[in-house]
């Protein structure tokens, strides 16, 4: 299970001006692994990532998984964002208003799976990241950590064999920034899960197998030893 | 946190405690480039409260102005007039005598009659107006050059709304005559012209039709008679002028009233109808302001985030963030707030185009709207205000500590969760209000409508109860697994309470008006047993167009002859001036089953009244008639104006108004005809013999009267058909008052929906993301829309159920109308199918397009 993107781009046009937002980047994710992309704010981390979930369309190059091309739209991009995919975003999009238990199985639903099957999923799978004794709080009762977690537990109730993090712990403090990035990298090393990280987070760049420094669009790799520190 | 580049001028709006006008300016067009959407739609709320509250303030008061520029515009300089009692008039040589009585500069004899006019398959009823040639000397529209022809031209002259009727343009003059129908007479006779705004003013707009004295005289075959005398009084002389006219009055059997006395009578004819219609005016004003307030709710929580901004970003002080969010709000109050001005007009203009037809046969109305700056200043200030009360909502965060609040807490809306134990307390305190407007209102009936207003706040008040309930409902019907899923829209709806509670709020309101007005006008609408009243013939002849059956005519020879024809009665009916009260004088045959109808009998037995008046002697009158005259009770006595002078009656039961405002008189047709001095009926009664069908025998007597007769025959079901059309037409204002409540609100909830679902965006991306369909996402938006209605439909049939009993007992006490209760699931359930269906099918399509966000939305969310 591979994703791989080859000579990508993706440029827009700002007042006139061409802004080259991705640059003819290849990547590849294998499974079990860590990769964090690193690099300054705008220069084309989260539109790469969005290039990867299948959300905006290259301009050139393309997107494969497992061989396949990354659908972008219809029931076959549903199903693959479905079954596949798992996002985590800076600001966690969880359901407001409704006790965590109640919405933990959202994401099985749109599966198909039965309801009552879908919320013992989905509760183990808060459980696991360590909010089993906040099932009953509505996500406006959690610390913004704890929200990541819960976002994190949504994403992994389907299994997904590709997570891919928006800068997961950008709100977060030192403390709870390192419990997201033990989490993120069991996934990785210990479930075999392909992981990419936008991050600015030097300590979360340190953890990742590889570090990709993307600047003014362009790729560059480091290694993770030679991420840059705080 | 905030990207966006602040302007430039902030900076220099630091340094003094207050920011200048100009720098307001710069920043809220900062705001539009940023927000221009939600603030359009906002506008669209606002806009749309102050059309409801402007088209209903400038609706309601359309007949009374366009009626005083009429009869100013007939009568000219004349102050006084003689007016005859009964339609046959007086002799116009009256005039003569007048003009030399002590006191009078100049008078002129009018006659003023019904008449009903033909032309190219078209038909319209119209006041016919004969004015003899020293008409000139009063100063009215005639005076004026274009209309000298009427005194030398063989023909009539229209107005340009009875042109238009017609088909007939203003300025154009048929080849061919038209028909004119006046007293059961059918005549042709030319159209020498249609005059139009210039040549005769506000005239223009009622259906009228004039020529000469002598020629009116001849159409109605009313010869040498004339219905009015208006007259000028020397300068300082008007007390003398008026003493001399009642002198000859006193001799001749007729009425001496100023010029404005038509007025009056006017507003009283007009003042049950205005009561109803103001008591739901206000009822659709509050409404209009409530949905005002809600759009500006619903953009509170950006701006609580655009205020915590300015503090913290920007540096602002308290009293500068303040002044920033309130001048926006009044600006966009103020803009809003003009465009719902114009748009009321255009509805109010659309709507009051022509009077009600039943005030029609008694005065001489205009159409058109008048615009009053009071009206214009009170919804702008209005909106305007509600507006900037919504947006003010946000300062309370400018208390210490709280500044914060609106940008680091979570995604959902801090600060606006209700709990349970406040959501109790608000619902404890609707029962409250409710109890205690009923215990006033069943105390003083004339605080009805606080009553209402009370009503509509503890609505308001309890629709957090309502909203929770409807959501723990969700929640439930969430549990079981074959069940749609609903956690989505119950979740967004939990997570935003305000907004939540204002759109529900806003349907729940607009339910609780429309089903109060609908209901308490259906009740009206039921009040009148037209089945009762015409129920004592088979068959009914009168004058073309005339409807309630007012008009005299020579009765045709020979009706007894047809075959089919059991017996011919004659009805008479008739308006009389009491004081003020143009009263309906109802005068059935002593052989008619009955002589008033039982339903409306409110004091006295009703066989004992049927049985007194067709002795003769004896009359009903309304209790409103009887209350101005003292308090007569069933058994005392009233003196009644007539042509052959001063009679008394003995009052043999009191009912309602029978429908017609200023009040209504029964008597028997041999009283009237003797103290008339008239046996013209004006109606007559025909009964069929047993088996033989009335619309058969109609169609025998429309043979036998022949293609030229000005007279009408209907069967029993159509004539009561006609007259519940009439009903109808009057209460017209009180239909177009809740329709043009429930499109407002629907086009409120809609335009508040759309802005909802694009606040939504981000959130409906990360679903999006997370591999929920177009279609799920789409189900579960209108999921949330239906919830909201759903909750606003329930609050506001309770609310409205009971404001239409309200108003519907109020009516009854105060306009003396019959309105007895009705409530059917068939009044309630169009109302909010109507609502439900234009908020649900407007919001479908935004909706469908809001369920496919780019992901980038979720990601880029700040």
């Amino acid at each position: 299970m591979t994703l791989r993107l080859e000579h990508v781009s993706r440029h827009f046009s700002v007042g006139g001006d061409i802004v080259r937002a991705v640059d003819d980047v290849s990547l590849q994710i294998e499974r079990g692994e860590l990769i964090a992309l690193y690099g300054p704010s705008g220069s084309g981390k989260s539109t790469l990532l969005m290039i990867a979930a299948g959300l905006e369309p290259p301009d050139r190059g393309t997107v494969t998984w497992d061989g396949g091309a990354v659908p972008l739209s219809g029931r076959a991009a549903d199903r693959w964002r479905r079954e596949t995919l798992g996002v985590v975003l800076q600001h966690p999009q969880l359901v407001e208003g409704v006790p965590l238990h109640r919405s933990a199985g959202l994401r099985l639903e749109a599966r198909g799976v039965r309801r009552s099957k879908a919320r013992l999923d989905g509760i183990r799978a808060l459980e696991d990241v360590g909010l089993g004794h906040r099932l009953e709080h509505r996500p406006d009762q959690l610390s913004i950590g704890q929200r990541q977690r819960a976002a994190i537990a949504r994403a992994l109730t389907t299994n997904p064999e590709l997570i891919l993090a928006d800068e997961p712990t950008g709100n977060l403090d030192s403390h709870t920034s390192s419990e997201i990035v033990d989490l993120l990298d069991r996934l990785a090393h210990e479930r075999g899960r392909a992981v990419l990280i936008v991050t600015h987070d030097p300590q979360l760049a340190h953890r990742a197998d590889r570090v990709l420094r993307l600047e003014d669009g362009r790729l560059a790799e480091l290694d993770s030893d030679l991420a840059p520190t705080s | 946190m905030s990207r966006e580049p602040l302007p430039r001028k902030i900076a220099r709006a630091e340094q003094s405690s207050w920011i200048r006008p100009g720098t307001l300016l710069t920043l809220y067009a900062g705001r539009l480039r940023r927000q221009w959407l939600q603030e359009l739609l906002a506008g669209a709320g606002i806009a749309t409260g102050v059309m409801l509250v402007f088209g209903v303030l400038a609706a309601n008061t359309s007949i009374k102005t366009s009626a005083r520029a009429v009869a100013n515009g007939i009568a000219g300089r004349a102050q006084l007039q003689l007016k005859s009692i009964g339609a046959e008039g007086f002799d116009a040589r009256l005039a003569g005598r007048v003009r030399s009585a002590p006191g009078v500069r100049a008078a002129a004899a009018v006659l003023q009659t019904r008449a009903t006019l033909r032309y190219d398959g078209r038909q319209v009823g119209v006041e016919l107006v004969g004015l003899d040639d020293t008409y000139t000397r009063l100063g009215g529209v005639t005076s004026r050059p274009a209309l000298f022809g009427i005194f030398n031209l063989p023909g009539i002259y229209l107005s340009a709304s009875t042109g238009d009727a017609l088909g007939i343009r203003v300025g154009e003059a048929p080849s061919r005559p038209v028909t004119i129908s006046v007293r059961g007479r059918a005549r042709q006779t030319p159209v020498i012209g249609v005059l139009g705004r210039s040549e005769i003013g506000a005239l223009a707009g009622t259906l009228i039709s004039s020529t000469s004295l002598p020629r009116a005289q001849s159409l109605s075959g009313l010869l040498g008679r004339a219905t009015r005398i208006l007259v000028v009084a020397r300068p300082g002389q008007e007390q003398r002028a008026r003493q001399s006219l009642e002198g000859i009055a006193r001799d001749a059997g007729v009425q001496v009233s100023t010029v404005d006395d038509e007025l009056r009578a006017l507003d009283v004819a007009t003042a049950p109808n205005d009561q109803s219609t103001t008591l739901f005016a206000a009822i659709a004003a509050i409404v209009g302001l409530l949905l005002t307030g809600m759009a500006m709710l619903l953009t509170v929580p950006e701006r609580r985030r655009e205020l915590a901004r300015m503090r913290i970003v920007a540096g602002f002080t308290a009293r500068q963030a303040a002044q920033v969010l309130l001048s926006q709000a009044l600006l966009l109050g103020l803009a809003a707030s003009g465009i719902g001005v114009f748009a009321g007009y255009v509805i109010a203009r659309s709507s009051a185009q022509a009077p009600p037809g039943y005030l029609a046969f008694a005065f001489p109305l205009g159409s058109g709207v008048d615009v009053q700056a009071w009206m214009v200043v009170a919804a702008i200030v209005g909106g305007t205000l509600c507006t900037c009360v919504a947006a003010a909502t946000p300062l309370v965060d400018l208390q210490a500590g709280r500044a914060l609040n609106a940008i680091f807490g979570t995604a959902s809306h801090p600060g606006q969760s209700i709990s349970t134990a406040v959501r109790w307390w608000l619902a404890l305190a609707a029962a409250l209000l409710v109890l205690g407007a009923s215990v006033i209102v069943a105390l003083w009936p004339a605080t009805t409508l606080l009553a209402v207003g009370a009503l509509i706040v503890a609505t308001l008040l309890a629709m957090p109860v309502i909203v929770a309930g409807v959501l723990a409902v969700a929640d439930r019907l969430n549990r079981i697994d074959r069940a749609p899923p609903l956690v989505i829209p119950v979740g967004a709806l939990r997570a935003a309470p305000v907004r939540s509670l204002a759109l529900a709020a806003t349907c729940a309101v607009a339910v609780t008006g429309a089903l109060a007005i609908g209901g308490a006008r259906d009740d009206l609408l039921n009040g009148l047993n037209q089945r009762e009243y015409y129920g004592t013939a088979d068959i009914w002849i009168s004058q073309q167009g005339d409807a309630l059956g007012l008009e005299p005519f020579r009765p045709p020879a020979g009706l007894d002859a047809i075959p089919g024809v059991a017996s011919v009665r004659r009805y008479t009916g008739g308006l009389l001036d009491i004081g003020d009260r143009r009263a309906w004088v109802v005068a059935h045959p002593a052989q008619d089953s009955m002589m008033v109808p039982p339903s409306q009998v409110r004091e006295g037995n009703y066989a004992t009244a049927n049985a007194r008046l067709r002795v003769g002697g004896w009359v009903t009158v309304s209790d409103r008639i009887a209350q101005e005259q003292g308090g007569i009770s069933p058994g005392g006595t009233i003196g009644l104006p007539t042509p052959t002078g001063r009679h008394r009656y003995r009052v043999a039961a009191i009912t309602t108004n029978l429908g017609w405002g200023p009040g209504a008189i029964a008597m028997s047709a041999a009283d009237y005809a003797r103290d008339w001095a008239s046996t013209a009926p004006t109606a007559l009664e025909v009964d069929v013999r047993p088996g033989v069908s009335p619309t058969r025998v109609a169609d025998e007597i429309r043979k036998a009267l022949g293609p030229a007769t000005g007279l009408e025959v209907k069967t029993t079901p159509q004539a009561i058909a006609d007259a519940a059309g009439i009903v109808r037409d009057g209460l017209a204002r009180l239909r177009q008052i809740s329709t043009l409540l429930l499109i407002a609100a629907a086009a409120a909830i809609a335009v508040a929906m759309i802005a909802t679902i694009r606040d939504r965006r981000p959130q409906l991306a990360a679903y999006a993301i997370e591999g929920w369909s177009r279609a799920a996402l789409w189900r579960a938006l209108m999921a949330e829309t239906a919830m909201i209605l759903l909750a606003g439909c329930l609050a506001g049939i309770a609310a409205g159920t009971y404001g239409h009993y309200l108003g519907g007992r109020w009516l009854e006490l105060t306009t003396s109308f019959p309105a007895p209760w009705s409530w059917s699931p068939g009044a309630v359930l169009p109302v909010c199918a109507l609502l439900a269906g234009v908020a649900l099918l407007v919001t479908a399509v935004p909706g469908w397009f809001a369920a496919q966000p780019a992901g980038r939305l979720a990601i880029e969310r700040r």
